[in-house]
C-alpha cells in the first residue's frame, strides 16, 4: 500500500510539472482550394515530437510552449514551418508542391519527391528545354541526361535520331527506350512512314528517316523523365529494359485564363558542305585516271615491268573540251536553298476548383534545306482536369496532330554512282554541265547512267501522318488511403505515302518511262490499366505507400500499298493507276499484325523516418509473341536508399547539405527483337527473286523464311545501380553520380545454324551481353542575385557493351574474344601502301617470304601480325569500338535583369569511325567520269608519287581478309557541336503594366549547331556511314512569346 | 452508394485485366503463312516448287544472271579467256587472283538443297494426287541434283543434307568423297529422269526441266569425271529425244523455244536479262544495225578470244566490234577512234531479240542441242581417237556457222582433236556458262592463265572454301588442297 501511494504521489507530481511546461494545440489543415488535407505529418521542431493528422486534416499535438515551431508535411505539398506564439486552434493551409516541378519526379503510376526516390532517374523540365522550331522532343534532349546518348542520323525535318539509354546491349534487336505519354506506354511507337512501293528506280527515292515522335508538339510538355535502372523502370517490367521515357504534358492551373503565344521565324542555312573538283580540274584529272586505269588493267609499269607503250588509252576529255569548260558548276547549290522554319504556337489554361484546361494550337511549316523536302505539322491539344466531387477525378489528355511532308532522296553508304540518291548525284554529276538545258530538259552527264540530281524536282513523294491519341484517367478516393485509377489509352497513328515520278524524271536506271503508286500503314495501340494507390503513414516515421495494378494492351496494325508503272500520261499523276498496262502493274502488298500482352504490376515504398527508403517492385508479364509455356515473364526489383545528410555526424554541416546514397537491383525485360514477328512457328514468303515464268506466264514462287524455335522466352536484363545525390553549399552546387552494370541475360538475337541448314539463321536466347559504365551530372548555380544569375551543368557519362556470354552452339570467329565488346571493330592493321613494284617484292617476313605476292604500287601494306608471311584471318586484330569512350553535355545560362543567355552543347569522345569520304576519292570511279570528293586530288598514281591515299588498282591480298575491314580510313573520332545559343529579353514589367493586358513578353533570337569541334574528317561526326547523309543545318532563330 | 459503385467495377476492371489472359495471348496471324496453314493444297506445292526454279533466273542474284556473284554462269564466264569483266573481284577476276573469301557466293545453294530434301518428304506424306507427287518429285530432285552439281563444279565435293530425318541436326560432318557426291547426282538423275516432261518447247511447261535437260546434266556429270563409256549412252539418247539445230546460229537467240534449246532461263518482265546494262558501253546507241541501251560497259570479249574466229563465222553476227556512239560517231576496233572497244568486242548474243519484245523480255539460252553434239564428238574422241564419227558430229555444228576445219591438222591426233573442240566450244558456247568446266576437262584453263601471265596452279581448279565455313565447324569442313 505505500508502495501505491508513493507511485501515485510520483505521478501526480510528474503530471502536475508537465501540464506547468506544455500546451496543447489543435488545428485543421487544408489545402489552397479549402478541402482538408489528411494524413499530413506534424512535427515540433528541433524534438523527436510529431503527430498525424486524421482524415479530416485535423490534429492535436502537446509541446513546450517555449519557441515552438511546427513543421507540417504532407506528399504533394510544400513543407511548411509555423511559428506558433499563443494560438491553440490553428487554421493551416498547404501550398500545392507541383509549384516547384523541380522537387517532383514522375515514376510509373504516380510521382515522388526527388527527395525520396529511390531509382536512378534524370528529370527535365520544360523550361529545360528549347523548344524554339524544334519539329521532334527528342532532338531536344541531346546532351541533357547523363547516360543518354542521342545521335540524330538525318537532318530531315523530324528527322529520325538514335537514342541508347546507358548502352546498346541488343546486336540486332531495338535499343530504344519504352515511351509513356501521359501514362500510356506506347506498344509500338508507331507507324512512321508507310513503305515505298514499286521498283525502277523508284529505290533512289527514298530517304525518308522520320522520328515517331515528330507527331508531338514539343511546345505541349512539360517534363520529361528517364527511369534509367531497375528499380524504376521494373514496374514497365517487359517493355522497360532500355529504359523509360515518361513524357507528361502541360496541365491547367486555377485561376484567370492564361493566354501564351510563341512564334518564331528560322532561316536555315548548309554548315558544312561536301568539295567536289571544279570543271577543269574534273576533265584533266578523268583523263589522267582513265590513262592510270589502262596502266593498270593491262599491267604496264609500275603495275608491272612492261613500259607503257605511247598509245592506247581512251581519253574522256580532249583539250578542247576542257578548253570549251569556262564555267564550273557546284551542283550542291543547285539541290540546296535558305531553309525557313515559321513556328507558331497558341495555348490557352486556366480553370477553377473543379475543372481545370490547358489547349494549344501549333502550326510549324519547314521549308527545308534540300529543296525538294519539306514539313508542315498541324497539332491541337486538349488537356482537361475534372473534380467531379470529393472523391472522383477525371484527367483527360488528348491530341490530334496531322503532318505532310514531301520527302527527300539521300544517299545511302557507298551507294554506287548509277544508283545514286539526289545529294549524292549533286557530287557524282559533271560539274562542266548545268542541270537544266537551255530548252528546260534535264540535262545527261557525262556518263549517262549518274542520275541529274535535278530530276527529284519534278517528283513527288509525300508522307502524310496523322496522330490522334488519347489518355484518359479516372481517379477514385476510395478511402483516404485508398486510390483506384483507370487508365484508358489509344493511339492512333496513320502514314499514308504517296509518290509520283513523271516521264520528265526519268532516271537512268530506270526501266520504266514513269511510275506511281500509295501505300499506307495504321497502327493501334489500345491499353486499359487499373490500379490502386495506398498511403499510409504510421506514427510520424513510418511511411508507407503501394501500387498494385493490371494492365491489358493490344497493338495492331494493317498495311498496303500499290504502284504500277508506264502510265500513259503524266497529267492524272498516282491519281488514275488504272490507265496503266495491266501487265505493268508492278508491286502491291498488304498486311496485318496484331500483338496482346497482359500484365500485373506492384510497388511497394517504405520509409523511415524520410531518412531510409526502401522499395519493392514487380511486374508480371504475358505476351503474344512467345510460345505457349514461355509466354509470360517475372521482372522483380528491389532498391534502397538512405539520406546520409540527415544523420547527426552531417546535420548542420555547412558544406555539404544534402546526400543520399542510392542503390537498386533489379530485372527488366526484352521483347522488341521480336517487333511484329511471331518466330515460335516456321514462316513461308514470297520474298524477292521468288518469280519464275513458265511458258510466258509468271509465277509467284513461295520460300520459307523462318526455322520455328519453339523454346524462345523472354529476354531479361539485370541492372545493378549504385547513386549519390549531392548537394553542397545551399544547393549551389547539386548533382549524382551513378555507377550501372546492365546484363542481358538470354539475349534475344539471330543464331547462326550450320551453312547447309534449310535456314541458316533462327531467333534465339543466345547468351549475355553486358553494359558497364557511369552517370555523372552536375549543376551549379555560381552567380545567385536578383538582377544576375548565371548557372552551369555538365553531364558525362560511359557505357561499354561486351559479350558475358556466348551462345556455345556456334563456332566463334577465330579473331574474336570470348568477352569482347559487341561493337568490337576487327580487321587488318596497315602501314602506309607500296609505291613501287621494288616496295612490293621488299616487304617479305623474316623467313624471306613476300608477304603480300601480287599486291601492286598503290596497295596498302598490311602489318602480318603472327610474322608467318602470309596475310589472312590469322592477322586480324582488334581496331576500335563504335561506341564512343565518353558522352557529354555542357550547358550554361545568364540572366542579368531582363537579359538572359542560354548555351547547349553535347559531344563524345573517341568513337572509332571510318572516314565517310573514303569511297567517294576514288581515282578509279572518276575515270568513269564520275566527279570526286576533292580528296582525290591525294591518291597515288604514276603521275603523283607525292599521293597520300592507296591508288587506283585492287590487289589480290584483300580477297583473304574475313572482314573486308583495314584501319587506314579508321580514326578516333571526338566532337562537340555547338548546338544552340539563345539570347532572351524580357520586356520589363513597368513598362506592361500600363498595358494591362500583356502579362509578360520575351523576344528571343536563338542561333542552333553555329560549330562543331571534331577531328572527323567526313561531313558530319553523327552521321558517319552515311556517305551523303542530310546535312545539319546551321539555324537562326528570331521569335517572341507574348503571355496574357 | 456511387463511392461503392464505382468501386466494385474498378475491381471488376482489374479482375478482367488479371484473368482474361489464357486466350487473350493467343498469336494471331492475318498475313503470314506458317506452318499452320501451309502447304496444304497442290497450289501451295506449286508455289514452293516455283520457288526452287527462281534461283536458275536470270535476274539479279540468280544462277544465271549476267552479272552477281551468285551467278554461276557469271562467275564461270568471266574467270575464263571468253569474257572480261571489269567488276569481277574488282577487276582481278581474270587474274587466278582470287582469295578465299572471293567465290564463295554458290554456297547459298545448300539451304536450297536442305529445302528440297523436306520438301521431297513433306509430298510423300502428303494427301496430294498420286500424279503431281510423282511429278513435283522427280523435279524437285532434278533441281537438287543440278544444285549439287553446280557447288561440286566449283568447290568439289560438299556438305549437303539428303537425309529428310536429319534436316535439324546442328553438328558438322567431314566432306563427303568425290564418289560419294557423285553418287547422290547420279542417283537423283536416273529417278527423276522416268517421270520428268518430255520435251517442253512451245507448251505451258516451257521453263521446266525435262528429260533432256537431266540427260545432258548426267552427260556431263560423267564427261567432267572423264567417265567417257557411261556419259555415251547417256549423250545419245538426247539425239532422240526431238531437239535439231536450228539453220542460223543467230536465230536460236532470237526464236522462244525454238527446236534447239532444251532449256533457257526464263524471261519477263518482272524477271529480266541484266545483260544490257552490264554489256553494252556508257556511249552506245546502236550496235550490229540495232539500237540498244547505254550500259554500264563492264563486260567485253577480249580480242585474242574474238580472233579465234575465222573471218567468215557466221557466229561473228552476235560479236560486235563497232557501234554507233550516242553523238553519231562510229566506234571501230583498229581505228583512231576506238571508243570503248580498247578495252574488247561486245557480245551481243544476248541481247539480239530486244528489239522484238518489251524490255528484259528475252530468255537467256543454257542447254541446246548443240552442246550435244559437241559433247558425243568430245566422247568420241576421247574413246576412239578423232574418228570420222567424232568429226562428222563437230562438223554439223561447224558447218551451220561456216567455219571450215582443217581436217588433216585436227584430226591428226586425239590431243588435236581435244584441241580444237576446246576452241570450238568456247566460239559455239560462249556467254552460256560452260567455259570454265569445258577448259579444266580438256585441260586448257591452267595452260591458257599461264599465258596469260597469270599466277594459275593446278589448285585453281576448284575455289577455295570460304574460311567462315571451315570456322564455324570448327575445323571439321577441310579446305580444297592448295589454299
Amino acid at each position: 500500500m505505500k508502495k501505491n501511494l508513493a507511485l501515485l504521489v510520483f505521478f501526480a507530481v510528474t503530471s502536475i510539472y508537465a501540464i506547468a511546461q506544455q500546451t496543447t494545440i489543435t488545428g485543421v489543415i487544408k489545402n489552397s482550394s479549402g478541402q482538408p488535407v489528411p494524413n499530413a505529418s506534424i512535427n515540433v521542431k528541433g524534438s523527436k515530437n510529431g503527430v498525424v493528422a486524421d482524415d479530416v486534416g485535423k490534429f492535436s499535438i502537446s509541446a513546450e510552449k517555449k519557441n515552438l515551431v511546427l513543421v507540417i508535411n504532407s506528399l504533394g505539398f510544400k513543407s511548411l514551418e509555423l511559428n506558433v506564439s499563443g494560438q491553440s486552434n490553428l487554421s493551416i493551409v498547404l501550398e500545392d508542391a507541383i509549384v516547384d516541378a523541380s522537387e517532383v519526379v514522375v515514376v510509373g503510376y504516380g510521382s515522388q519527391r526527388k527527395k525520396d526516390a529511390t531509382g536512378s532517374i534524370s528529370s527535365i523540365k520544360a523550361r529545360d528545354l528549347n523548344s524554339v522550331n524544334a519539329v521532334s522532343v527528342d532532338n531536344m534532349l541531346q546532351g541533357k541526361a547523363a547516360g543518354v546518348s542521342i545521335l540524330q542520323r538525318s537532318a530531315q525535318p523530324g528527322g529520325g535520331l538514335n537514342i541508347v539509354i546507358r548502352g546498346a546491349l541488343s546486336p540486332n534487336g531495338s535499343n530504344e527506350p519504352l515511351y509513356v505519354i501521359d501514362g500510356v506506354p506506347l506498344t509500338t511507337v508507331g507507324a512512321v512512314s508507310a513503305g515505298k512501293t514499286g521498283a525502277g528506280g523508284n529505290n533512289n527515292i527514298d530517304g525518308v528517316d522520320r522520328s515517331p515522335l515528330a507527331s508531338i508538339n514539343p511546345n505541349d510538355i512539360a517534363t520529361i523523365d528517364i527511369l534509367k535502372d531497375a528499380s524504376a523502370a521494373a514496374i514497365y517490367g517487359a517493355a522497360a529494359a532500355n529504359g523509360v521515357v515518361l513524357i507528361t504534358t502541360k496541365k491547367g492551373n486555377s485561376g484567370k485564363p492564361t493566354v501564351s503565344f510563341t512564334n518564331s521565324y528560322s532561316s536555315q542555312s548548309v554548315a558544312k558542305q561536301a568539295e567536289v573538283l571544279g570543271a577543269k580540274e574534273f576533265m584533266n584529272l578523268s583523263n589522267i585516271a582513265l590513262k592510270e586505269r589502262w596502266l593498270f588493267d593491262n599491267r604496264y609499269a609500275p603495275y608491272g615491268t612492261t613500259p607503257a607503250p605511247s598509245s592506247g588509252w581512251g581519253v574522256n576529255y580532249t583539250p578542247a573540251d576542257i578548253a570549251a569548260a569556262t564555267t564550273s558548276y557546284n551542283h550542291n547549290d543547285a539541290i540546296f536553298r535558305t531553309g525557313t522554319i515559321l513556328d507558331n504556337n497558341l495555348s490557352i489554361s486556366g480553370g477553377n476548383d473543379a475543372t481545370k484546361y490547358y489547349a494549344s494550337f501549333n502550326y510549324l511549316d519547314q521549308k527545308s534545306l534540300l529543296r525538294t523536302t519539306d514539313f508542315a505539322r498541324v497539332s491541337g491539344r486538349i488537356n482537361l482536369d475534372q473534380t467531379f466531387n470529393k472523391w472522383l477525378k477525371l484527367s483527360l489528355n488528348t491530341f490530334y496532330s496531322q503532318s505532310d511532308a514531301n520527302n527527300p532522296s539521300i544517299g545511302g553508304s557507298r551507294t554506287p554512282q548509277n544508283e545514286a540518291r539526289q545529294t549524292q548525284a549533286a557530287l557524282f554529276f559533271s560539274p562542266r554541265i548545268p542541270l537544266i538545258n537551255l530548252d528546260g530538259s534535264l540535262a545527261i552527264n557525262d556518263l549517262p547512267k549518274t542520275p541529274n540530281p535535278a530530276a527529284w524536282f519534278l517528283m513527288k513523294d509525300r508522307s502524310i501522318n496523322k496522330r490522334f491519341f488519347i489518355s484518359a484517367n479516372l481517379q477514385a478516393k476510395i478511402t483516404s488511403e485508398i486510390n483506384a485509377n483507370v487508365v484508358l489509352g489509344y493511339d492512333n497513328t496513320n502514314a499514308g505515302r504517296q509518290n509520283f515520278s513523271p516521264t520528265t524524271a526519268k532516271l537512268p536506271e530506270q526501266p520504266t518511262s514513269n511510275f506511281g503508286g500509295f501505300s499506307n500503314n495504321e497502327n493501334n495501340n489500345f491499353s486499359l490499366e487499373t490500379y490502386f494507390t495506398y498511403n499510409k503513414q504510421f506514427g510520424i516515421d513510418h511511411k508507407f505507400t503501394a501500387v498494385l495494378g493490371a494492365g491489358y494492351y493490344k497493338a495492331n496494325g494493317t498495311n498496303y500499298g500499290m504502284s504500277v508503272f508506264n502510265i500513259p500520261t503524266d497529267v492524272v499523276e498516282n491519281y488514275n493507276l488504272s490507265l496503266a498496262p495491266q501487265s505493268d502493274l508492278n508491286a502491291f502488298y498488304s498486311g496485318k499484325f496484331a500483338r496482346t500482352k497482359i500484365s500485373q504490376f506492384g510497388r511497394i515504398n517504405y520509409s523511415y523516418r524520410d531518412k531510409y527508403f526502401f522499395g519493392l517492385t514487380a511486374r508480371n508479364d504475358g505476351s503474344s509473341s512467345f510460345p505457349p509455356a514461355k509466354k509470360w515473364g517475372f521482372f522483380p526489383a528491389v532498391s534502397a536508399a538512405w539520406n546520409i545528410s540527415d544523420e547527426k555526424f552531417l546535420m548542420g554541416n555547412k558544406i555539404l547539405n544534402s546526400l543520399k546514397l542510392r542503390a537498386s537491383y533489379g530485372a527488366t525485360g526484352n521483347e522488341s527483337f521480336l517487333a511484329n514477328n511471331i518466330y515460335y512457328v516456321n514462316q513461308y514468303a514470297a520474298v524477292y527473286g521468288t518469280n519464275y515464268y513458265l511458258g510466258g506466264q509468271q509465277n509467284s514462287g513461295v520460300i520459307q523464311t523462318q526455322l520455328a524455335n519453339p523454346n524462345l522466352k523472354w529476354e531479361t536484363d539485370i541492372t545493378t545501380n549504385i547513386g549519390i545525390d549531392f548537394e553542397f553549399f545551399k544547393g549551389r552546387i547539386t548533382g549524382s553520380f551513378d555507377l550501372f552494370e546492365r546484363t542481358a541475360k538470354d539475349l534475344l538475337d539471330f543464331a547462326r545454324l550450320p551453312f547447309n541448314s534449310s535456314i541458316t539463321f533462327i531467333a534465339q536466347n543466345v547468351g549475355s551481353t553486358r553494359s558497364r559504365g557511369f552517370d555523372f551530372a552536375l549543376n551549379g548555380k555560381v552567380i545567385e542575385k536578383r538582377d544576375l544569375n548565371w548557372t552551369l551543368n555538365m553531364n558525362i557519362s560511359r557505357s561499354f557493351v561486351s559479350w558475358a556470354k556466348r551462345n556455345p552452339n556456334v563456332a566463334l570467329s577465330p579473331w574474336i574474344g570470348e568477352t569482347d565488346g559487341v561493337f568490337d571493330i576487327y580487321g587488318w592493321q596497315t602501314n602506309g601502301f607500296f609505291k613501287s613494284d621494288a616496295e612490293v617484292k621488299a616487304y617479305k617476313s623474316g623467313a624471306g617470304a613476300v608477304i603480300q605476292p601480287g599486291s601492286f604500287a598503290g596497295n596498302p601494306r598490311y602489318i602480318d601480325q603472327n610474322n608467318d608471311g602470309k596475310l589472312n584471318q590469322l592477322d586480324l586484330v582488334k581496331l576500335g569500338n563504335y561506341d564512343p569512350s565518353f558522352n557529354f553535355g555542357l550547358g550554361t545560362s545568364l540572366q542579368y535583369k531582363s537579359f538572359d543567355l542560354n548555351i547547349q552543347t553535347y559531344g563524345f569522345i573517341g568513337r572509332s569511325m571510318f572516314d565517310g569520304w573514303q569511297s567517294f576519292g576514288s581515282l578509279y570511279i572518276l575515270a568513269d567520269k564520275v566527279n570526286q570528293h576533292v580528296s582525290v586530288r591525294d591518291v597515288w598514281s604514276s603521275v603523283n608519287q607525292s599521293g597520300t591515299r592507296p591508288g587506283v588498282g585492287g590487289g589480290p591480298t584483300e580477297a583473304n581478309n574475313p572482314t573486308g575491314i583495314t584501319d587506314y580510313f579508321l580514326t578516333k573520332v571526338n566532337f562537340l557541336r555547338l548546338k544552340n545559343i539563345t539570347f532572351g529579353y524580357r520586356i520589363p514589367s513597368d513598362f506592361l503594366q500600363k498595358n494591362k493586358i500583356i502579362k509578360s513578353a520575351r523576344l528571343f533570337v536563338d542561333f542552333q549547331n553555329l560549330a562543331v569541334l571534331t577531328n572527323y574528317s567526313g561531313l558530319d561526326p553523327e552521321m558517319e556511314l552515311n556517305a551523303s547523309p542530310f546535312p545539319i543545318p546551321r539555324t537562326t532563330a528570331v521569335g517572341i512569346n507574348i503571355i496574357f | 452508394m456511387k463511392k461503392i459503385l464505382v468501386t466494385i467495377t474498378l475491381l471488376l476492371c482489374i479482375c478482367v485485366n488479371f484473368m482474361g489472359c489464357k486466350k487473350q495471348l493467343e498469336p494471331e496471324f492475318f498475313s503470314q503463312l506458317t506452318s499452320n496453314n501451309f502447304p496444304k493444297t497442290e497450289k501451295d506445292a506449286n508455289a514452293i516448287l516455283t520457288g526452287f526454279y527462281a534461283n536458275f533466273r536470270h535476274d539479279w542474284m540468280g544462277l544465271y544472271c549476267a552479272i552477281t556473284r551468285t551467278s554461276w554462269r557469271y562467275l564461270s564466264s568471266t574467270v575464263t579467256d571468253e569474257v572480261n569483266d571489269r567488276w569481277n573481284a574488282d577487276g582481278m577476276g581474270n587474274s587466278f587472283n582470287w582469295g578465299a573469301n572471293t567465290y564463295g557466293g554458290l554456297f547459298s545453294l545448300a539451304p536450297v538443297v536442305a529445302r528440297t530434301t523436306e520438301f521431297i518428304a513433306t509430298i510423300d506424306q502428303s494427301p496430294l494426287p498420286a500424279s503431281l507427287k510423282k511429278s513435283a518429285t522427280a523435279e524437285t530432285k532434278c533441281l537438287r541434283a543440278w544444285m549439287m552439281f553446280l557447288m561440286y563444279d566449283f568447290y568439289g565435293p560438299v556438305n549437303v543434307r539428303l537425309d529428310p530425318t536429319k534436316l535439324a541436326d546442328t553438328s558438322y560432318a567431314p566432306r563427303p568423297s568425290k564418289q560419294q557426291y557423285m553418287d547422290w547426282m547420279v542417283k537423283d538423275l536416273t529417278e527423276a529422269i522416268p517421270d520428268l516432261l518430255n520435251k517442253t518447247n512451245g507448251t505451258a511447261s516451257w521453263g521446266k526441266v525435262n528429260k533432256a535437260l537431266a540427260s545432258m546434266l548426267l552427260m556431263k556429270i560423267y564427261m567432267n569425271d572423264k567417265q567417257w563409256d557411261k556419259a555415251k549412252p547417256v549423250a545419245e539418247s538426247i539425239l532422240n529425244m526431238g531437239y535439231s539445230l536450228l539453220p542460223s546460229y543467230k536465230e536460236v537467240f532470237i526464236q522462244e523455244g525454238n527446236n534447239e534449246v532444251i532449256w533457257a532461263s526464263p524471261s519477263g518482265i518482272n524477271v529480266p536479262s541484266r545483260h544490257m546494262p552490264c554489256s553494252t558501253p556508257w556511249n552506245i546507241k546502236s550496235m550490229l544495225g540495232q539500237n540498244v541501251d547505254q550500259g554500264w560497259g563492264g563486260q567485253f570479249v577480249p580480242w585474242d578470244f574474238y580472233d579465234r574466229f575465222q573471218a567468215a563465222d557466221k557466229r561473228l553476227e552476235t560479236i560486235a566490234i563497232e557501234y554507233i556512239a550516242v553523238d553519231n560517231t562510229v566506234k571501230k576496233r583498229n581505228s583512231p577512234d576506238w571508243g570503248e572497244l580498247w578495252q574488247g568486242a561486245i557480245a551481243f548474243k544476248n541481247v539480239l531479240s530486244y528489239e522484238k519484245n518489251s524490255t528484259g523480255n528475252f530468255s537467256t539460252v543454257a542447254f541446246r542441242y548443240a552442246d550435244v553434239l559437241l559433247s558425243l564428238s568430245e566422247i568420241e574422241n576421247e574413246l576412239n581417237g578423232p574418228t570420222p564419227k567424232a568429226l562428222e558430229l563437230a562438223k554439223q555444228v561447224t558447218d551451220r556457222a561456216g567455219h571450215i576445219i582443217n581436217v588433216p591438222v585436227v584430226t591428226a591426233t586425239k590431243n588435236s582433236f581435244r584441241n580444237f573442240l576446246s576452241n570450238e566450244r568456247g566460239r559455239e558456247l560462249y556467254w552460256e556458262g560452260w567455259r570454265r568446266q569445258d577448259m579444266i576437262r580438256m585441260g586448257t584453263w591452267i595452260p591458257w592463265g599461264l599465258s596469260k601471265g597469270f599466277a594459275a596452279e593446278a589448285k585453281h581448279v576448284l575455289f577455295p572454301i570460304p574460311p567462315s565455313i571451315i570456322n564455324e565447324s570448327r575445323g571439321i569442313i577441310a579446305q580444297n588442297p592448295g589454299y
